[in-house]
């Protein structure tokens, strides 16, 4: 009963000081332009995705051989690729991929990154050297390389992608928190939990994680960016999205043995990815320069 | 069949200096009858050859040899360097081991066979002067070139040819399994080698005219594997660098060599230049004189081009959906049968191929008379798929992987076309791209797969259309498509020389393929698409179709 109301009553504190953090969040963020530009591209993103069925004219797999390489004209506002299909409807339906990539591989990341980030930075000592030097382990090869070669042992498949990728990102997201954990660890806040006699564990996820979120949600939606590279790449190679799944990678491959005579099948998947990066390492970098608190202190 | 022996003599006043000696007409229908296509047409060219003419560019029908003869005639020009842009890059250098065709291009112009396959799919004594079958085709000789010597400036015998053989037949290669019909190999004497077959076996005279019983120096012949090529052909392999560059030069000593018919060219120098694009954009560029694997795509802009030859050579090979009829879906006939009926195969192929191939219901050469001119591809009918599929108990349809091996983008062209048209009923192929050497492993050493494409080359002889990968015991087998009336009656044609009896039998067994559905659904034929600058002269390709041969090419510069 004690711990409950316990709870209740921190809890409305929290909210109570939140509502303030958050108010000024808002205020910063909607003042920086970056952040501002980054976060409407990934808005736009989202909507394309969630709503591509309906803005994509044609079928993804429809193909035309009849109407094969065909230049952008009013029924094909990207043109055709090399079986006939709408390139349009192809790069439309090709961003729920990426982004089904980019967010399930940095949440999955997010998902075990956190924990042994905050967790080795809080425990510190052995378990921090454990878990870090596992994590240093699996950073010291490339990502795109690591990826690959987890999905050649998992098999060219989408979802495991997103296995791939999660597993790739992890340390960079647990550096981060690690880091992040660190410098909340001597807070006065965390000493008066241990002072209440909190368990570690409620100390880890109820005090200090939450107050660790901003560098994560910063890292994150930088890797986010990077991880729709890594797939947009491992697809190139073959081991992504298999066809005919519109990738974007994919349709890049498809598009280079055309770049003579149909250059519209690379430019447009090439340019989605590209505003898909810049929207998400915008956002990224704005969340960065909003968030930091040395930034405010200037302020 | 046929008396032997009188043919020889003529052939020794003629043999010297032209690379197309004559010998007993009788002798050569019994060697036609074992190589399939159209070789009675015979061996001073005219006559019909349907399947070269209509699609083959500049090479490959037997107008052509003619033609080749007269243009050589009026003057090859001697020198100069050929800079070949090659596709695929050369593999091991062993003749008996490596199967790849890229292999195969270069050492075809270094290595030379007993006999020799000519434009009309006819086989003709090449280093032997004559050849001899004894009446009931179990004994085969060959009177042996004299003055023949190999790259290391030994002069060929029959000792030679016989450890060459031997070393086929006692070891683990490309050609040992049909060395069970062998009997004996002798050497009488230096210039003479015999073969002598336990029983009639039409196909060995035609394995003999492949790279895999190539005629090696003896002391190489004992060597598990060769790494430095040395044969008797007009080319001398100089060197090479992996993956990068290979190199060989014109052989002073050749034999054959001759005004005419070359060899004209001092070095070829083959430079690696795997990706599709950048080979052509090179080409295009004046860095290469001669390219091979042009992408279907882009033979309009070669043929655009100008100064630039585009040769297209017909057939080179037969590119087929494999299923497995050991697993579930394709166990089941009704099931391949649906998936058939759900194909468009003009449409399939047009989308790969931009109209340079055909599409075939035989997986023999289009032309020869092992097709079966009554079977045609199934055409695309959802009604009958249908029905087909409810017959085999999946209505709703069924998924299936599909691997495809990435390399080949005309294959995986195909592959989207195929998936989208069976999955107007229900039958989902799931495309996964795979590289080729995980094909090699999973697909065809462990046979784990359901659906995949694939190509054979080199069809020009039927024992390999229909025994090397549709019987269970042939070299190829790996769909697990097993019908006890197809191998018996492929295992007849084996035996049967008389041209006529051998297609009735081959024509059966299509229908059996046909109407079994066969592991193997053919999609199409494809041909060799070949670019060149307007000064390099002389037809391109070998007759075999997949490999090339630039004795007889010159550089007009």
């Amino acid at each position: 009963m004690a711990t409950e109301q316990e709870t209740d009553r921190g809890r409305f504190t929290i909210t109570q000081s939140q509502r303030d953090r958050i108010a000024r969040f808002v205020r910063k963020f909607r003042s920086n332009t970056k952040a501002m530009l980054g976060f409407s591209i990934v808005v736009l993103l989202v909507l394309v995705a969630i709503f591509a069925p309906i803005i994509a004219p044609y079928p993804i797999d429809a193909t035309n051989i009849e109407d094969r390489s065909q230049a952008p004209s009013v029924e094909h506002p990207f043109g055709t690729d090399d079986l006939g299909r709408d390139i349009f409807s192809r790069v439309v339906m090709g961003s729920r991929i990426s982004l089904y990539v980019g967010f399930g591989a940095i949440s999955g990341a997010l998902a075990v990154g956190a924990v042994v980030g905050v967790v080795a930075g809080y425990a510190g000592g052995l378990t921090d050297e454990i878990l870090m030097r596992v994590m240093d382990a699996a950073m010291a090869f490339p990502p795109v390389l690591l990826a690959l070669t987890l999905l050649v042992v998992l098999g060219p498949e989408l979802s495991n992608v997103v296995i791939a990728l999660a597993f790739v990102y992890t340390p960079y997201i647990a550096r981060v928190s690690r880091s992040a954990a660190l410098a909340e660890r001597n807070e006065a806040y965390v000493e008066a939990a241990v002072a209440r006699g909190e368990s570690d564990s409620r100390i880890v996820f109820s005090e200090v994680f939450p107050n660790c979120m901003a560098p994560m949600l910063v890292q994150g939606s930088l890797n986010v960016s990077f991880a729709i590279l890594a797939e947009a790449s491992l697809s190139f190679l073959g081991l992504g999205a298999q066809p005919p799944r519109p990738s974007w990678g994919l349709m890049i491959n498809t598009g280079r043995g055309f770049m003579e005579t149909a250059p519209w099948m690379l430019l447009f998947p090439a340019l989605a990815i590209g505003i898909a990066v810049v929207g998400f390492n915008m956002l990224g970098d704005g969340l960065r320069d909003v968030l930091d608190p040395k930034v405010e202190a200037i302020e | 069949m046929q008396e032997n022996g009188k043919g020889s003599d003529s052939s020794d006043s003629t043999g010297d200096g032209t690379r197309r000696s004559r010998f007993d007409r009788r002798t050569f229908l019994g060697a036609a009858a074992t190589t399939g296509a159209v070789a009675l047409a015979g061996c001073t060219g005219g006559g019909s050859d349907d399947s070269t003419t209509e699609d083959s560019g500049s090479s490959g029908g037997s107008d052509d040899t003619e033609s080749t003869d007269t243009t050589a005639a009026s003057g090859g020009k001697q020198g100069g360097t050929l800079q070949w842009g090659g596709a695929v890059p050369v593999q091991g250098l062993d003749p008996h081991i490596d199967t790849s065709a890229a292999s195969k291009r270069v050492l075809e112009n270094i290595y030379e066979e007993v006999v020799a396959l000519q434009d009309d799919y006819s086989i003709q004594p090449h280093l032997a002067e004559s050849m001899e079958q004894s009446d009931d085709n179990t004994v085969l000789t060959f009177n042996l070139r004299e003055g023949v010597t190999f790259h290391n400036g030994k002069e060929m015998t029959s000792e030679d040819v016989l450890a060459s053989y031997e070393r086929v037949q006692n070891g683990d290669y490309l050609a040992t399994g049909f060395f069970d019909y062998v009997e004996e190999l002798r050497a009488p004497d230096d210039y003479t080698f015999e073969v002598q077959l336990t029983e009639p076996f039409a196909p060995f005279l035609a394995k003999m005219a492949t790279a895999e019983l190539s005629v090696m120096p003896a002391e190489n012949a004992e060597k598990d594997m060769v790494e430095e090529p040395i044969g008797t052909g007009p080319y001398v392999f100089e060197s090479r660098e992996i993956e990068t560059s290979f190199t060989m030069s014109r052989n002073e000593d050749y034999w054959g060599a001759s005004d005419e018919d070359g060899p004209f060219i001092d070095t070829i120098v083959k430079s690696e230049v795997p990706d599709p694009s950048v080979r052509l954009q090179s080409f295009l560029a004046g860095e290469y004189d001669f390219i091979n694997g042009i992408a279907p795509k882009d033979v309009s802009r070669v043929e655009q081009a100008p100064d630039v030859r585009f040769e297209k050579q017909f057939p080179k090979s037969l590119v087929y959906l494999g299923l497995n009829c050991d697993v579930a879906p394709f166990d089941n006939k009704d099931a391949r049968l649906a998936l058939d009926y759900t194909i468009d195969k003009e449409k399939v192929a047009e989308a790969a191929l931009y109209g340079t191939g055909q599409t075939t219901a035989s997986p023999a050469t289009p032309g020869s008379p092992w097709v079966n001119p009554d079977i045609e591809p199934r055409p695309r009918d959802l009604d009958k798929a249908q029905e087909h599929l409810d017959a085999a108990g999946m209505s709703d349809g069924f998924t299936a992987t599909f691997k495809i091996p990435q390399s080949y983008p005309t294959q995986v062209q195909a592959a989207e076309v195929i998936a989208a048209d069976a999955a107007e009923v229900g039958i989902n192929l799931e495309i996964q791209q795979i590289t080729w050497s995980t094909w090699l492993s999973d697909v065809y050493s462990n046979r784990d797969f359901q659906a995949t494409t694939s190509s054979y080359l080199a069809l020009w002889y039927p024992d390999v259309s229909f025994y090397k990968f549709l019987h269970p015991n042939g070299a190829f087998f790996f769909t697990n498509w097993v019908n006890e009336d197809y191998n018996a009656l492929v295992e007849e044609a084996r035996t049967i020389y008389d041209e006529q009896e051998r297609a009735e039998l081959y024509h059966q067994a299509t229908e059996i393929l046909h109407e079994d559905r066969a592991g193997h659904l053919f999609l199409w034929w494809q041909p060799s698409l070949y670019g060149a600058a307007s000064q390099y002269k002389g037809d391109i390709g070998a007759p075999d179709g997949s490999t090339l041969q630039f004795g007889d090419n010159w550089l007009d510069r």
